[in-house]
């Protein structure tokens, strides 16, 4: 069995001041985020309890490589680092897959930190893997592999993952302090580096033109002054309706009621 | 033992013979600790340099001008791979009261280029810099790991530390403690022992952002060339300083003070820096700064005769760890002296190991370095500055006393006759009860410490 923490190296942010709307880049700090962090415990422990060999691996620049090396003192028995520039997360998500696939085989589990943006999402299509994604809880019991979730009004979500998965933790725990001799010994290694070709765009976009919607052509309305004929037209003055508030009392509800909205205004299309 | 253990004050003793896993441990990996990391790394010896934040640099406490002179010796033309924000080409030396300011003001080319003078540079980059030098040396840096308490052989010799991490222990022939102003190594291994307490100032800092050409314009330079500007008579009262230094897009102001002076007027120390950015003489160069950083941090100001003993048996210490900070009025210099010490800390460290001496007969040529250089040398000259700089007559009575008596040369009064200037200093002088005799006796003292 193959666990592989996958951490997020911080690049730079985009920082807008509130007051003039100026924009301006700033470099994140380096090192593994809290929720990284929290990652790379559950995968140590997961790997614990069904017998799995550890990876952890980051796309990043070589100063991602002293990362790689705190999480190798604390229990990671590999370390990748992915040197390409991704242009959008499903890239970022083939880069991972193929680098992890190259040098360790396909993986079992793949665990996030929850600060990954639509990478887990794309990778669990990649690899026809279950996702179970902002998890509070991730643990083994029995062989089982289970997470807990939040959910809206402060219930929660108890899931039972099937593996392989694609997993994504939220920042609630903190990771083992590697021991000494283990940080020492990690100073030294070197990281491997893989620069996957990743393929790029699949969907080709055309010229960028403005948007001019088809003209409805309507009759005309009967009418003797030409502003009562505008009024007909635009419906100006015609009453309308409030916004309607509805309180589904569960998520299919709501769906039902979207559906009905939407099949009622034409939207749809005939769906008789 | 605790995750996160604070500072140990009991040594651990080991009773069997220490296993030696390194020729040197280095504690902190400010300037200090990476000069003498680097020096052991270079003589082909093993050394680890542990750090407490989670890389070398992450406490960004510092004003701050760095003197490189002294790299000159560790690292063959450091300018051209230095993180310098600017190269100071201008020094002023403010001397204010609250709406008044007299400033002196001087600038040279000659240091806009190599071999250079001083730069200002943030310390985030200078430390990761110098211990990347390390390491590729062949040091080893060990991030967010603290130094909890000292290893000894039943004989009382340092052989190691304990560090805060599980199987934490570590063992050297040589420990350099350049843990900080506070250093709890030093204090652990008795070197403070007679030592006057309570010497530190308390440094606060604000960072403001400001467009590259605003800096440019405001201070009067171009390119890489930036400005000091230390002020004298910024404090409300309280013994201490002011500082305004520029950065490529940002500036550094703060003040340094007294902290018992601080507690006794029951000033928040952001007070003061509000203050001083509200003067008429700074509000101009500061306005529109946006607040990137606020920082505050202790100094070891208190010179020469404060400072620990530098040497024990397998121990040396250096940097603010050591009292290595130079507070004389127009100097106030820290990074050069960490450095300069932690170079020959390294150097004496080797040559012990190659003596197979690491006593602390064997450890003294670090001594011997540090009083010929001018580590020791500047410090031992100028021991008696602190004192005079700190005192009320320098902190408030002079600046008021300059101020007056410039503004009275300058204010045209007609159609009344020019004053003479005696005439006039000794009106200025009778109005802030200045008596001659300790004019005169501050004037000897600035001579002697100077001269």
């Amino acid at each position: 069995m193959l666990v592989v923490a996958a951490l997020n190296w911080p690049g730079p942010r985009t920082v807008v001041d509130q007051l003039t709307g100026i924009v301006r880049t700033e470099e994140g700090r380096p090192g593994a985020s809290a929720a990284g962090l929290a990652a790379l415990e559950h995968v140590l422990r997961i790997a614990e309890a069904l017998g799995g060999r550890t990876v952890a691996v980051t796309i990043g620049p070589p100063q991602a490589d002293e990362m790689l090396r705190e999480a190798l003192a604390a229990g990671a028995e590999s370390a990748l680092r992915v040197e390409v520039d991704p242009t959008d997360d499903e890239a970022a998500a083939r880069a991972l897959l193929a680098a992890v696939a190259e040098h360790h085989g396909p993986p079992d589990v793949v665990v996030f930190g929850d600060d990954s943006d639509a990478i887990p999402g794309y990778l669990a299509a990649l690899t026809d893997a279950a996702q179970a994604l902002g998890l509070l809880e991730l643990k083994v019991e029995d062989a089982v592999l289970s997470g807990l979730r939040r959910l809206d009004k402060g219930r929660r979500e108890r899931l039972v993952i099937p593996l392989p998965a694609v997993c994504s933790v939220e920042p609630v725990i903190r990771p083992r302090r590697a021991g000494l001799p283990a940080m020492l010994a990690a100073r030294n290694t070197k990281i491997p580096v893989v620069r996957p070709v990743v393929p790029g765009w699949t969907v080709k976009a055309g010229p960028i033109r403005a948007y001019r919607p088809r003209a409805r052509i309507l009759p005309i309305p009967v009418a003797d002054q030409a502003r009562d004929r505008i009024v007909a037209l635009t419906k100006a003055l015609a009453a309308t309706g409030s916004a309607t508030v509805v309180t589904p009392p569960d998520a299919a509800a709501a769906a039902d009621l979207l559906l009905e909205y939407l099949s009622k205004h034409g939207y749809l299309g005939d769906t008789t | 033992m605790a995750e996160h253990a604070g500072p140990g004050t009991r040594s651990a003793v080991i009773t069997a013979p220490p296993q030696r896993e390194v020729d040197v441990v280095v504690v902190g990996a400010g300037p200090a600790g990476s000069a003498a990391a680097l020096e052991v790394a270079r003589a082909g010896h093993s050394v680890v340099l542990l750090e407490r934040g989670p890389y070398p640099g992450a406490k960004n406490v510092y004003g701050g001008v760095v003197y490189g002179r002294v790299l000159d010796e560790l690292v063959p033309r450091w300018w051209e791979q230095m993180p310098v924000q600017r190269w100071v080409t201008r020094r002023s030396t403010m001397i204010m009261t609250p709406t008044q300011a007299l400033t002196v003001d001087f600038r040279t080319q000659a240091w806009g280029g190599p071999p250079y003078n001083g730069a200002t540079a943030h310390r985030s980059d200078l430390d990761g810099w110098l211990a990347g030098l390390a390491e590729k040396e062949g040091a080893v840096v060990v991030p967010s790991t603290v130094a909890t308490g000292l290893l000894r052989s039943a004989e009382g010799a340092v052989v190691g530390v304990r560090t805060d991490r599980p199987d934490g222990d570590l063992t050297a022939k040589v420990v350099i403690a350049c843990d900080g102003v506070n250093s709890f190594l030093a204090k652990e291994a008795g070197m403070f022992a007679g030592k006057p307490a309570g010497h530190v100032t308390l440094g606060v800092k604000e960072t403001l952002r400001l467009p590259r050409e605003v800096v440019d314009e405001r201070f009067g330079v171009t390119g890489r060339d930036g400005v000091d500007i230390e002020i004298l008579g910024c404090t409300g009262g309280i013994p201490g300083g002011g500082f305004l230094y520029t950065n490529l897009d940002s500036v550094s102001v703060g003040v340094v003070v007294d902290p018992h002076g601080l507690a006794a007027r029951k000033i928040r120390p952001e007070e003061l820096v509000a203050e001083l950015k509200r003067h008429p003489a700074v509000e101009p160069l500061v306005r529109g700064g946006e607040l990137l950083e606020y920082s505050a941090h202790l100094i070891p100001e208190g010179g020469y005769d404060t400072m620990p003993d530098l040497v024990g048996d397998g121990f040396l210490v250096a940097g603010d760890a050591a009292a290595m900070c130079l507070a004389a009025g127009i100097w106030l210099e820290g990074v050069n002296f960490a450095i300069g010490a932690g170079m020959y800390a390294g150097r004496a460290a080797v040559d012990a190991i190659r003596a197979k001496d690491t006593s602390k007969a064997g450890l003294a040529s670090y001594r011997r370095m540090l009083d010929e250089s001018f580590v020791l040398g500047d410090h031992r000259k100028l021991r008696r500055v602190p004192g005079l700089v700190l005192g009320q007559r320098v902190q408030q009575d002079y600046p008021a006393l300059l101020c007056d008596l410039a503004q009275g040369l300058f204010h045209v009064d007609n159609p009344r006759p020019k004053p003479g200037l005696f005439k006039l200093m000794r009106r200025v002088m009778k109005w802030h009860g200045i008596k001659a005799r300790d004019l005169l006796s501050d004037a000897l003292t600035g001579v002697r410490s100077f001269g």
